[in-house]
């Protein structure tokens, strides 16, 4: 069931309707039922791999409580103190350690089975065999959500295993948790803490609550629909025509994509976040903004939040502070000075985080060259900051609104330069950078290849006015207050004709179903 | 407080639900260029008098039977529930709606649509089911027929369906905001525009020649619902020269007239008896009929209807005159204005917008 | 024992223009990057001998100088 689909809006209305009509302990309940059926309905095989996931996390995750509980018990019962109960506790944390790698490496394991094992195939083909491409590779789907769920179900583990929080004993709910169904196809990643206890909680009709769920599921649809769905074709276009489309239309296309990508991503995230809304649920926000950001690194701080939290949270900071690190930079330290020693540790870190956010974008080398441009360049950023400070505080007008202006445009323009490495060889990408600097002629802009990009001029009005919509709507937020909730405090006329008339333009203006084509009609058959 | 509160949100549900309708009205298509088969279904419903006769099917009903000349020549009153590419299933609750309306005598049910028992094409379901009053019939129709990636609440607000019109929105748009000119001559589609039969392509081998097991059952039921109304149903196959009417085809039917004792008029069989001339009688190279290929078998099956099915000669009743002698006077004042067109450029401009118009 | 002198030497090391003395939220107010607090992390592992371990990393604990100071205190007190 896809989200944008006369199906999901069924489903949630019915869903909608049962939760408020039940009383409070059946809520959670039929959430759960809903989600298993939400799950169900994308295929039926792959809820085997949802389900080992559960339920491994959730009983190693007792294990773990309880290695900790037993250990305390036994602390106290044998009256140990100082050296003597810090070697037990060391011991302990051992044999704890076991058992949370043995989830990790079970779930982490199944997540790279299902989905590198095309891409290791690949790769063995041209190491050993040449290339032919005709390998014998395999066509397992990739459960729904799994680069999603494995995460934050070993992200919970996790978190117990560090005493964060208590485990769940009650499977059903823990389950629940994993699988809650407007959250489990793109995010975002929840932590136990902010989601399980709310997700359980009995609730009452709260119409105030439920009409901000709608309105942001209908921006959401707005975005995904209006904006993303009809500049797609175009995207395609470019972005399949490297050597076709030069000079401006890399300009075009990088713009196209960004606003293509970031409408269907945070619509689509709005789209879930309201979902769970209608139930009373609060879902962390994915995005706050990103491209507002004044530089890469502000940029992955606001872009896809929840998983740079996670990356930050479970491979960041460990892999930082890990034994290997510590060695690394403590070598650093002695051969090449303070300075390396203090930065061994973040390179280290930084280069497996960005590995792992490539590889779990997508499963190719594009991706791997994709994570490494922007580890590179956030690195280098860091290294030339003292520079770059000296420099505003050097020259006052980089405190001018132009100057925050410019740095926008700057951070959009350089992810959008990395974006390239996802989909081109590294030639292309450098061929394409100098085309979009060198390679510009006026006369490209018009004609036969312009026409070629699928798009009418009406599409184009659309995508443009879309465009402004949602920068303005951005430009709302930037002093953090909530754009619906102004809405619904307009007076009454002007609030009915605000939303009505978001909901008109998705209706009328949005790219869905059947196209209506007159010429589809041919005579000579019926 | 309250009050003026609720009847806040009772206007504004007005207002949006106005709104809504006046979309639909304005984005659904209007039928009105080259292509005029979408409104067809709903035309019947502007009928004032009832019907002896009701012809079911599809285009081998609506383009080679002309319900005028039936009524000038023998009194006969007639209309036809036809659409392109009608399904039986189609057929069958088209003549269900109808019999909410009024009880024919007599139903003619052209058979060539046997020969598919899914559709082919999305578009032809719009036309043939979105002109249709809401009723059991037409969900229980839309139900049997819908294609994938069709969906019932699309039939529920067209809206959804043709949104995406809002780019293309003519003239013809807002001329039929809410009432639609009407097309056919009492079902009939009209064409005084004559192409000679040419050669067709050869018959193509089929694998099975069996016809579908959903065709038959709809066929079933056309016959059970007319028993049961006590209606006399005609099976009837047009004098089209392609697509091919496959001899297994033609034998199964006959069987199937044998079997319950109905009768089957295969006008194929008649192209010397009626006097059909195809290199005069057709508007498309043998494919369907044009007014004069119509006339010629109206003048055949007319006799025919009164004398082995006893319909009657109407011609006597002053207001069913009146009906009819206006609607003769649409028809030959269109049919003059075709000829006359046709003969001045050689074709009409209206149907031959572009290629496929031309071609077909 | 009071590490605010070494930990202050550190963060100057770090980044010599940011005021972390007065700084109430380095995280929130984006003083102290994720970056920094790696290389903070590890200087104070280097210099100081203190590991943190990196379910201790989390912004509460290094909201100002003064809170990061009474984790490396309870940190050294577990040792």
């Amino acid at each position: 069931m896809l989200l944008v689909s006369y199906e999901f809006l069924f489903f949630l209305a019915v869903l909608l309707a049962l939760y408020y009509l039940l009383p409070g302990r059946f809520q959670w309940p039929l959430l759960l039922a809903a989600s298993v059926l939400f799950y169900l309905s994308g295929g039926a095989f792959a809820i085997v791999f949802l389900i080992t996931t559960t339920v491994t996390t959730w009983f190693l995750a007792l294990r773990l409580e309880a290695m900790t509980e037993r250990a305390a018990a036994r602390v106290k019962e044998l009256g140990l103190s100082g050296g003597e109960k810090r070697a037990f506790q060391a011991a302990v944390k051992q044999k704890k350690k076991r058992v949370l790698i043995a989830g990790l490496i079970l779930n982490f394991g199944l997540l790279a089975v299902l989905k590198y094992t095309n891409f290791f195939l690949g790769n063995v083909d041209v190491l050993f065999f040449g290339g032919s491409g005709e390998g014998p590779y395999v066509d397992w789907l990739l459960p729904l959500g799994i680069s999603y769920y494995t995460f934050q179900a070993t992200g919970y583990l996790i978190d117990v295993y560090h005493k964060k929080i208590h485990a769940q004993k009650n499977l059903a709910r823990y389950a629940l948790f994993v699988s809650f169904f407007p959250q489990i196809v793109q995010g975002p990643i929840s932590r136990f803490d902010e989601l399980a206890a709310q997700l359980t909680e009995s609730r009452r009709f709260d119409w105030l609550t439920i009409r901000l769920g709608l309105m942001r599921m209908l921006w959401g649809f707005f975005k995904k629909l209006v904006a993303a769905d009809r500049i797609a074709p175009a995207v395609a276009v470019i972005v399949q025509n490297p050597d076709q489309y030069q000079g401006i239309y890399v300009w075009i296309g990088m713009f196209a994509y960004m606003l293509q990508m970031f409408a269907d991503f945070t619509g689509g995230i709005d789209i879930v976040i309201g979902a769970a809304q209608l139930f009373g649920i609060r879902l962390p926000e994915n995005f706050n903004r990103p491209f507002s950001s004044r530089s890469l690194a502000e940029f992955w701080r606001r872009w896809h939040m929840t998983l740079m939290r996670w990356l930050r949270e479970y491979i960041f900071f460990p892999v930082s502070t890990s034994r290997a690190s510590q060695k690394l930079s403590g070598a650093a330290r002695r051969f090449l000075g303070k300075g390396a020693g203090r930065r061994a540790p973040l390179y280290f870190a930084s280069v497996t985080v960005w590995l792992i956010t490539g590889i779990w974008h997508g499963a190719s080398w594009n991706f791997v060259a994709w994570g490494l441009a922007n580890c590179a360049v956030l690195l280098i950023s860091q290294e030339c900051s003292p520079l770059y400070r000296r420099f505003c505080s050097r020259f006052a007008w980089t405190a001018s609104r132009g100057y925050a202006a410019f740095e926008v445009a700057r951070t959009y323009l350089v992810f959008c330069m990395i974006e390239m490495f996802e989909y081109y060889s590294f030639d292309v990408v450098f061929s394409m950078f100098g085309s979009m600097f060198f390679g510009i002629r006026p006369w490209q802009f018009s004609g036969e290849l312009a026409a070629s990009l699928g798009l009418s001029a009406a599409d184009w009005i659309v995508v443009g006015l879309s465009a402004l919509l949602m920068f303005a709507v951005g430009l709302a937020q930037r002093d953090g207050r909530s754009v619906r909730e102004r809405i619904f405090a307009l007076p009454g006329w002007q609030r009915f004709f605000v939303i009505y008339g978001l909901f008109l333009a998705v209706l009328v203006l949005g790219v869905y179903g059947q196209g209506y084509d007159a010429s589809q009609f041919i005579y000579n058959q019926f | 407080m309250r009050g003026k509160k609720l009847g806040g949100v009772l206007l504004a549900a007005a207002v949006a639900a106005a709104g809504l309708w006046g979309l639909t009205c304005l984005l659904v298509p209007k039928y009105t260029g080259r292509v005029v088969e979408g409104n067809f279904t709903a035309e019947y419903y502007r009928e004032e008098s009832p019907h002896d006769v009701l012809i079911l099917g599809d285009c081998e009903a609506y383009e080679n039977i002309s319900p005028v000349t039936l009524w000038r020549e023998y009194g006969i009153t007639s209309y036809i529930r036809g659409n392109a590419q009608q399904l039986m299933s189609q057929s069958y609750y088209l003549l269900k709606d109808a019999l909410r309306e009024e009880k024919p005598e007599t139903v003619i049910l052209s058979i060539s649509a046997m020969q598919q028992a899914e559709q082919s094409n999305e578009t032809y379901n719009r036309m043939t089911l979105d002109g249709m009053r809401w009723s059991r019939e037409k969900l229980e129709a839309i139900l049997a027929s819908r294609m994938e990636g069709e969906h019932l609440i699309e039939y529920v607000f067209p809206l959804l369906r043709f949104h995406s019109r809002w780019a293309e929105l003519g003239g013809e748009d807002l001329t039929w905001f809410a009432d639609r000119p009407l097309v056919t001559h009492s079902g009939y589609y009209m064409r005084a525009d004559v192409r000679p039969a040419g050669t067709f392509p050869a018959e193509r081998r089929r694998s099975n020649y069996e016809f579908e097991e959903k065709a038959y059952e709809y066929l079933d039921r056309i016959r059970e619902l007319c028993e049961e109304e006590g209606i006399a149903l005609i099976l009837f196959k047009a004098p089209s020269l392609y697509p091919v009417w496959y001899d297994q085809w033609d034998m199964q039917i006959e069987e199937y007239a044998k079997a319950y004792g109905l009768a089957y008029l295969n006008a194929l069989e008649e192209i010397d008896v009626i006097g059909i001339d195809f290199s005069e009688d057709t508007y498309d190279g043998g494919l369907h009929m044009n007014v004069y290929g119509a006339e010629k078998v109206s003048r055949w099956l007319g006799p025919v209807l009164q004398k082995q099915f006893g319909v009657p000669d109407r011609r006597g009743d002053a207001a069913l005159s009146a009906v009819w002698e206006a609607k003769a006077a649409r028809y030959d004042a269109e049919k003059q204005s075709q000829e006359e067109e046709f003969a001045r450029l050689g074709y009409l401009t209206r149907f031959s917008g572009d290629e496929t118009g031309a071609s077909d | 024992m009071n590490y605010r002198e070494e930990l202050l030497e550190i963060l100057q090391d770090i980044n010599s223009e940011a005021d972390y003395e007065t700084c109430q939220d380095l995280i929130g107010e984006e003083v102290l990057t994720s970056f920094e607090m790696v290389m903070l992390v590890a200087e104070i592992s280097q210099q100081l001998g203190i590991s943190i371990p990196p379910d201790q990393i989390v912004p509460e604990n290094f909201r100002s100088v003064d809170v990061i100071c009474e984790l490396l205190e309870r940190l050294a007190e577990e040792e």
